[in-house]
C-alpha cells in the first residue's frame, strides 16, 4: 500500500462521485461506497501487521490473552460501524446512520461486559 | 488498487443518467425509471463481491 496511490485514487473517485451526484444521486453514493471498500481493502492487511506486533508486546506483559482479543474485536466493530454510519449520513439518511451507530455502541458494551465484571470482582476483592 | 472497478461504476452511472435524461425528454418516464433501476442493479452486482470480501477481511483481521 502506498499513500500517494490511495490519495490519488480517492481524489479521482471524489470527482467522479461529484459528477454522478448531479444527475443520479444513487449512482454517486454507490460509487463512494465502492471507493471506500476498495481503499479499506488495501489498508486492512497492514492493520494485521500492527496487530501482530501489538500481540507480541502484549504477550510479554503476562496479562490474560483474552483481553487482547476483545480489544481487536472492539476495534473491528468500531471500524465497520463508522463506515456504515458515514455512508448513511453521506446519503442524507441521518436517522439510519444514528441507528447503525447505536447498534455498534450496544455491541461494544456487550463485548466489554466481561471486562467490567472482572474489574468489579477485583475491586470487591480488594475491599473485603 | 482496483481503479477499473471505480471507472466501471462511474461509466455505468454516466451512461444510465444520459439514457434516463433522453428517455425523460422523450416523455417515457416509465422506461427512464426502469433504466435507472437496471443501472442500479448492475452496479450493485459489481460491488457485492467487493463488499463481501471487505467483510470477510474485517472478520479475519479483527477476529470477529
Amino acid at each position: 500500500m502506498h499513500i500517494e496511490t490511495s490519495v490519488i485514487f480517492c481524489v479521482i473517485g471524489c470527482i467522479l462521485a461529484l459528477l454522478l451526484k448531479q444527475y443520479q444521486k444513487v449512482q454517486g453514493i454507490l460509487l463512494s461506497i465502492g471507493i471506500c471498500v476498495i481503499v479499506m481493502m488495501t489498508a486492512l492487511p497492514e492493520i494485521q501487521r500492527i496487530f501482530d506486533t501489538a500481540q507480541n508486546i502484549y504477550a510479554q506483559s503476562h496479562l490474560d490473552g483474552a483481553y487482547f482479543g476483545i480489544l481487536c474485536k472492539a476495534i473491528g466493530i468500531c471500524y465497520l460501524t463508522q463506515l456504515g454510519t458515514d455512508i448513511c449520513k453521506d446519503s442524507g439518511e441521518n436517522a439510519i446512520g444514528t441507528a447503525v451507530e447505536l447498534c455498534g455502541r450496544i455491541l461494544l458494551v456487550l463485548l466489554s461486559l466481561p471486562l467490567f465484571l472482572t474489574l468489579a470482582e477485583t475491586v470487591l476483592e480488594m475491599m473485603t | 488498487m482496483d481503479i477499473d472497478l471505480v471507472f466501471k461504476i462511474a461509466g455505468t452511472g454516466i451512461i444510465v443518467s444520459v439514457l434516463s435524461l433522453v428517455l425523460k425528454k422523450a416523455d417515457r418516464e416509465e422506461q427512464a425509471m426502469m433504466t435507472t433501476l437496471a443501472g442500479l442493479i448492475v452496479v450493485l452486482m459489481l460491488m457485492i463481491d467487493q463488499i463481501s470480501a471487505l467483510f470477510e477481511t474485517v472478520k479475519a483481521v479483527f477476529g470477529l
